[in-house]
C-alpha cells in the first residue's frame, strides 16, 4: 500500500487547523518561544551555533507551512510496515557514522560539521514528513504523570547541580552535572563512538515516529 | 557517604525510576504509556516534531561539539 492509496482514502486526510495554516498562527505557538528563547539564550552563553540550530528551528515552524496528511491510523500501519526494511539499513549506517566521528576530538569544527549534517538533515525529514494532527492516541492523565514527575524532576536536579557548580563553564566534582559525568565516561574512541551511535540511532527512531 | 557519592546515586535513581516506568508500561492493560507512546504524542503537530528533533540535535551539540 502506498501513500498515495492511503491519501486517496475517504476520510484519510487530515488538513492543517486554522491556527497552523497562517503563518501568525504558526507564530503564536508556544514552541516557537520556547525554541527562540532557547537558541538566544544559548547564544549569549557563547554556544553561537547551539543557539541558531535552536531559534532557526523556531523560525522553521513559522516560516514553512506543515502538509497535510494521511490520518494516523492507516499512516500508522505504513509506517511500521516500512520500519522493518529502515532499521536494517539505520543500524550499519549508524554504526559507521559512530566509529567515525568517534574517532574525531570532540569540541572541534569537524565533530561539529558530522553532527550538524545528519542532524540538519533529520530536522528537515521530520518537519516534511506528512502532518499528521489526527487524533492521537489518548494517555491516562495518571500514568502519563508519572512520566512528567520523573523528566521534571530530572531537569531540577540537572539545574540544581548547574548552580552548585564552581563556575558556569566549570563543572563540580561533588555535584556533577549529566555533562560533567558524560565527560567522564566519553574519553576514548570506543565510548564516543558508541555514544555518537545511539544519538544517530535515537534520531532515526524520532523521524520515523 | 559523600556529596558526590550522594548526586550519582540519585541520578542512577532517577535513571532506575525511568527503566521502571518502561518496564510497568509494557504490561497488559498498563496505565501508564511507554516513553515512545509519550513522544509521539508530543509530536502529532508539526511544531512539536520540530522541537523534539531540535533538542536531539541540540543533545549532539551539546554533548559533542564545540
Amino acid at each position: 500500500m502506498n501513500e498515495k492509496t492511503l491519501a486517496e482514502r475517504p476520510g484519510s486526510a487530515a488538513p492543517p487547523s486554522d491556527r497552523a495554516s497562517s503563518w501568525v498562527g504558526r507564530a503564536l505557538d508556544p514552541v516557537v518561544g520556547i525554541l527562540v528563547l532557547a537558541g538566544f539564550f544559548n547564544g549569549i552563553s557563547g554556544n553561537p551555533i547551539h543557539g541558531l540550530v535552536l531559534a532557526g528551528a523556531g523560525v522553521g515552524v513559522v516560516v514553512v507551512p506543515p502538509r497535510a496528511g494521511a490520518a494516523v491510523e492507516t499512516a500508522g500501519v505504513e509506517v511500521r510496515r516500512r520500519g522493518g526494511r529502515r532499521w536494517r539499513i539505520a543500524l550499519p549506517v549508524a554504526l559507521a557514522f559512530g566509529v567515525v566521528a568517534g574517532g574525531l576530538q570532540r569540541h572541534t569544527w569537524p565533530v561539529t560539521v558530522a553532527i550538524l549534517v545528519p542532524g540538519i538533515t533529520g530536522l528537515v525529514v521530520a518537519s516534511r514528513t506528512r502532518w499528521r494532527e489526527a487524533p492521537a492516541e489518548r494517555l491516562d492523565p495518571g500514568g502519563a504523570g508519572l512520566w512528567i514527575g520523573v523528566l521534571l524532576a530530572l531537569g531540577v536536579f540537572e539545574l540544581v547541580n548547574f548552580l552548585l557548580q564552581p563556575s558556569r563553564l566549570e563543572g563540580s566534582f561533588d555535584h556533577p552535572t549529566l555533562s560533567t559525568l558524560f565527560d567522564e565516561v566519553v574519553i576514548g574512541h570506543p565510548s564516543r563512538a558508541i555514544a555518537l551511535t545511539l544519538w544517530m540511532l535515537a534520531g532515526w527512531w524520532l523521524v520515523e515516529r | 557517604m559523600s556529596n558526590r557519592q550522594i548526586t550519582i546515586l540519585i541520578w542512577a535513581g532517577l535513571a532506575v525510576a525511568m527503566l521502571l516506568l518502561e518496564a510497568l508500561s509494557r504490561r497488559r492493560r498498563s496505565r501508564i504509556p511507554s516513553f515512545g507512546a509519550l513522544v509521539t504524542r508530543g509530536m502529532r503537530t508539526a511544531s512539536g516534531r520540530v522541537a523534539v528533533l531540535a533538542g536531539w540535535l541540540w543533545i549532539g551539540l551539546h554533548y559533542f561539539s564545540r
